[in-house]
This record gives structure tokens, sequence and C-alpha cells, in this order.
């Protein structure tokens, strides 16, 4: 059975990886769009993307439109990677093989 | 660290959650400049029409073929984001649905021979507005207002005001397209 990622189980940070695991491979979501699927704060977002950009798993992409500043949020393979063991370890624990606490 | 099994369940519920909100958004995201793009090509058909009532086929004609350019361009654009596989499997399917929907036109026209314009409009208006309704029963709720709107508006004039319909609806139809694109542009 696999293990599970401390980095990835945190609430919204599963919702973020979850988001960015939906979308097509190269594919970026907006910050913006990320606060509204994850209902988080600004700061509590970038501060929950900046953990899985330490750890690798996304990467944040900043640049302007025009003279809007605009940031844009990509999951790496080794972030999706993660994310797809973390849910085979959840479903696990379903099926009855996970250690319940 | 120990997950329970409440702790799973809840987080598969949230990841499946998340994922369907995302897919949704980024489908809004993809719809969005097609809406922006048809909503002014659908204005400036009504132009032609109201400036030069016979060449108002000929408009519709042109708007159309500038209209599938134009998506082509827009799917390709999107799809070489994708990778090369994700490439060639949109431009087919793309490819596929415009083939369909010229064979269904051709050959709705050819069975209900339509006796005028004002039918062949109220036709494409409600077909178009019918496949909006339909992606929004799977989609997302957004497609299905534009379908609603399209439909409960080109219904509306056609009721109300049948003598004005040919100038109504595609100016109309046009300004709902478009405030339906940025209604998604900004989702």
């Amino acid at each position: 059975m696999s293990a599970p990622d401390e980095i990835v189980h945190q609430s919204t940070r599963l919702k973020i990886m979850s988001a960015l695991n939906a979308l097509p491979r190269r594919e970026m979501l907006e910050f913006v769009r990320l606060k509204a699927i994850t209902g988080a704060t600004d700061g509590n977002l970038g501060s929950h993307l900046t953990t899985l950009e330490k750890t690798g798993y996304v990467t944040v992409v900043k640049d302007f439109v025009g003279k809007r500043p605009r940031t844009r949020v990509r999951i790496t393979t080794p972030g999706r990677r993660a994310f797809q063991t973390h849910v085979a370890y959840l479903r696990d624990i379903l099926e009855g093989e996970g250690a319940g606490a | 660290m120990s997950v329970s099994k409440d702790d799973a369940l809840s987080a598969l519920h949230d990841i499946e959650s998340a994922k369907r909100r995302s897919q949704t958004l980024f489908g809004y995201g993809l719809a969005s400049p097609h809406l922006l793009l048809w909503g002014t090509l659908w204005i400036v058909a009504g132009l032609v029409g109201a400036l030069s009532p016979a060449n108002t086929g000929i408009g519709w004609c042109a708007v159309d073929v500038v209209g599938v350019l134009g998506s082509g361009w827009l799917v390709a654009r999107h799809s070489r984001r994708c990778g090369e596989r994700g490439e060639r499997v949109r431009l087919f399917r793309y490819v596929g649905s415009v083939a369909v929907l010229a064979a269904f036109v051709t050959l709705t026209l050819m069975v209900f021979a339509p006796a005028s314009g004002d039918q062949v409009l109220m036709l494409f208006t409600l077909v178009v507005a019918a496949g909006h309704t339909i992606a929004g029963c799977w989609l997302g709720l957004r497609y299905a207002a534009l379908g609603v709107a399209l439909a409960g508006l080109a219904v509306g004039v056609f009721v109300l005001a049948p003598a004005y319909l040919s100038l109504i609806v595609p100016f109309a139809g046009g300004g709902v397209s478009i405030v339906a694109g940025l209604w998604m542009r900004r989702a």
C-alpha cells in the first residue's frame, strides 16, 4: 500500500492539486479561478502555493496581460504523480487495507 | 501520519468536487472566445441583412465561413498547448463536428424547404439554443443560461414582433452570446 503524502493531504492543498490534476497536460489555472475552487483567501492560497512550489509539485507563472498582473499555476509531473499516489492511498483506506486511526 | 476512513472519504469527496469545478471553469475559459467570436459575427450578419436585405444569405454564408475558420484557429491554438497527440485529437473532433453540422444544415434545408428567411433564422437560432442548453446539462449551468436566453429571445420576438425578427434576433442573439462569453471569461 502507498504512503500518505503530508504535503498533498492538507485540505486546501488537496483541492489545489485536484483542480490542477483535472486539467490537460501543460494547461495552467489562473489564481482567481483557483481561489474560487478552493474557497481560500488570497494570502492563504498564496501560502499553500508556495509550499507546493517549494516541494516541486506545482509551477507558478507570473506575467502581465496588458497592465494587469496575472498569476497562473501548473501541476508538474512529480506533482501529478504524488497526487495520484495519494489518491490511491485514500482509496486503499476505504477498501479496508488502510491503517485507520 | 495516519488517516481514518472518514478522513479518507471526506478527502476523496473534496477531490471530486474540486475536479468538477476545475473542469467546469476551464471549459468556460475555452468556450469564451468562441462565444465572443460568434456573437460578433452574428451581429455583423444582422448588419449586412439590415443594410442590404438582398445580400442577407451571402452575409450569413460569409460569417459562417469566417466563424468556422476562426473557431478552428482557436481550437488549433489551444491544442498546440496540449501537445501533439492532443492537437490531432482535438482537430479531428473539430473537423468532424463541422462536417456533421454542415450535413445537418444542408439536409434540413433540403427536407423542410423553409419558405422564408425568418424560418431559417428561427430554426438555426433554436438549434443553437438547444445545443447550448444540452451542453449546460452536462458541462456547466452557464451554457444552459445562454441557451434558455437565446431560445426565449427568439420565441418572444417570433410571437410578439414577427415583422422585426430578422432585425432583432441577430443583434440580440449576438449580444447575448457576447455577454455570455464575457461572463464565462470572468468565471
